[in-house]
């Protein structure tokens, strides 16, 4: 079904305001996508209605207060097809669910242990790791690109060893959009014997997702990236993984029983929740996930890739825009980076920004790929399901004058 | 602040100063907010008066602004005391830029005066 624009863009009141005179057009999705007005309704009811802390109150507001909260958790364990609620941890965002794993596996790994992650990754699901990998003595593998900047799966084979504990890469790059093979990638990781985490942040919101399917043992993503609001994340783990892993923070809420002398740790995931979560924003995400369920995660899907394609046609017959080799759309979400030939991105995206066009320009957070494509940064243009044929129009035709005035 | 007015346009058109200097150990920095990066040609000559400026040149690859506040800045200190330009603040380079950039672009105007200082010797200031 195609998706009825008009409609979609009056559920996002932002979509309506001017900058610089212009109607806003927003293409920087993949940085964070816009709040349907379902959220806000929902976190006006919340705080006027159900507000409480969760989990400790045994009178009926904190029990509805829980129980919003805790139906939050069962939305976005069914939204990424967990088995159980209990699969999913909340996180500030993707970056702390990565962290996470960081810290509480790194109680399991012994030195000359090796993680083998990508050069494309966000610096989210990259440091981490290289920084665990110093403080641990590990060795730490990085898969290459091909010449069309795509995942290099022979690469990763041959750098797959007995020795690799864990494998983490996206979902989707955020750089190109290239849909990674994660289920091959984890059936090969799991033969070796390595554990995988998939960095799942580009990637919900944009396509239906099932981590049973593609068999992960962790996903990471973030609400914001999806609709749902700043600050709330989550990493799904496979229960039985979860339960062997140590806690990462400790204090109230992630105990059983605490004596001077020693703690015992709740079951998983509140072992791995201390303190107050944030109530408000995971409901609000669920809040977020049901607005686009009633849309279809298959129909945001298509209408993405026919942007998509819409849009690199018409890049492709500019020729003073470089896509670095990136130009299929075959597994691939909507992001786009690119180039300018003679103007610097942050140039270009500042004269876009007259025009009401927000994209991003810079390194995105992924330096080591930025290196191999030879540039300090790009522009990058990333749509969502209230963009529309217009919009790029838009954008193209505001290329062509930048170009013109700078070039 | 339109950062694209006239003396930047110009600045970024013909950069001044622009080049390397033959003998003189670049000191290379790059800006961590955008990847952009430089080096800084400084020769410094001690006379009667203290420690001097005597040249400077760069190579900078960078977006208009951060090129043409390079370009500007060292004209600005090309003779000067080290003393004189070690007081030189960030509020003194958005002025020379013709105003202050937005906040997302204020990096891009001083990204040389920091690579700058990074090859500005410590003795006599
Ligand atoms: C691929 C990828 N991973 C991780 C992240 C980090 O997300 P967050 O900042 O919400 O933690 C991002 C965000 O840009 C991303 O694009």
């Amino acid at each position: 079904m195609a998706l009825d624009s008009k409609k979609i863009r009056k559920d996002f009141p932002i979509l309506s305001r001017k900058i610089n005179g212009r109607s806003l057009v927003y293409l920087d999705n993949a940085a964070t996508t816009q709040k349907p007005k379902a959220i806000l309704e929902k976190l006006k009811k919340h705080y006027e209605q159900s507000h409480a802390n969760v989990h400790r109150g045994v009178y009926a507001l904190a029990e509805e207060a829980t129980s919003e909260f805790e139906g939050a958790r069962k939305k976005i364990a069914d939204f990424v097809g967990a088995k159980s609620p209990n699969e999913i941890i909340f996180t500030r965002n993707a970056t702390e669910a990565v962290n996470l794993v960081a810290y509480s596996l790194a109680k399991k790994l012994k030195k000359g242990d090796r993680i083998l992650t990508a050069v494309s990754e966000h610096h989210s699901n990259f440091v981490p790791w290289l920084r665990l990998a110093k403080e641990s003595g590990l060795k730490l593998d990085i898969v290459k690109l091909t010449p069309t900047r795509d995942f290099n799966i022979r690469d990763f084979k041959s750098k797959l060893t007995r020795k690799t504990k864990l494998v983490a890469v996206a979902h989707v790059s955020n750089v190109s959009g290239y849909i990674y093979p994660v289920q091959k990638i984890a059936r090969e990781a799991h033969k070796a014997g390595a554990l995988v985490l998939v960095d799942g942040a580009q990637s919900a919101g944009h396509m239906p997702v099932d981590v049973k399917k593609i068999d992960c043992d962790f996903f990471a993503f973030s609400a914001h990236k999806m609709g749902g609001p700043s600050g709330a994340g989550a990493l799904y783990g496979k229960k039985e993984i979860l339960e062997k892993l140590e806690p990462f923070l400790s204090g109230g809420e992630m105990v059983r029983e605490v004596s001077t002398k020693d703690a015992s740790w709740n079951d998983a995931p509140w072992k791995f929740e201390a303190g107050t979560p944030n109530i408000e924003g995971a409901i609000l995400w669920g809040e977020a996930i049901d607005y686009l369920k009633k849309i279809g995660m298959k129909n945001i899907e298509r209408h993405e890739k026919e942007l998509l394609k819409y849009a690199l046609g018409k890049l492709k017959n500019l020729s003073f825009i470089n896509l670095h080799g990136m130009t299929g759309s075959i597994n691939r979400t909507s992001i786009i980076s690119f180039n300018t030939k003679g103007v610097h991105p942050h140039d270009a995206a500042t004269l876009l920004d007259r025009y009401g066009i927000c994209v991003r320009a810079g390194h995105h957070c992924a330096q080591p790929f930025m290196r191999e494509l030879g540039v300090p940064a790009t522009l990058r243009a990333s749509l969502w399901l209230y963009n529309t044929r217009r919009e790029i129009d838009i954008l193209i035709s505001a290329l062509r004058k930048v170009h013109r005035e700078l070039a | 602040m339109d950062i694209y007015q006239e003396l930047i346009m110009e600045h970024a058109r013909n950069p001044r100063n622009a080049g390397r200097i033959k003998g003189v150990r670049a000191i290379r920095a790059k800006n961590p907010f955008c990847g952009d990066e430089a080096e800084i040609y400084l020769k410094t000559n001690n006379t009667p008066h203290g420690w001097r400026i005597a040249d400077i040149k760069y190579e900078i690859q960078g977006c208009i602004l951060s090129k043409a506040a390079m370009s500007i800045f060292s004209e600005h200190i090309k003779g000067k005391s080290t003393r004189e330009v070690a007081k030189i603040k960030d509020e003194d380079i958005f002025k020379m830029v013709g105003g202050m950039p937005s906040p997302s672009r204020q990096n891009c105007a001083t990204f040389g005066f920091e690579a700058f200082k990074l090859a500005l010797p410590k003795e006599g200031i």
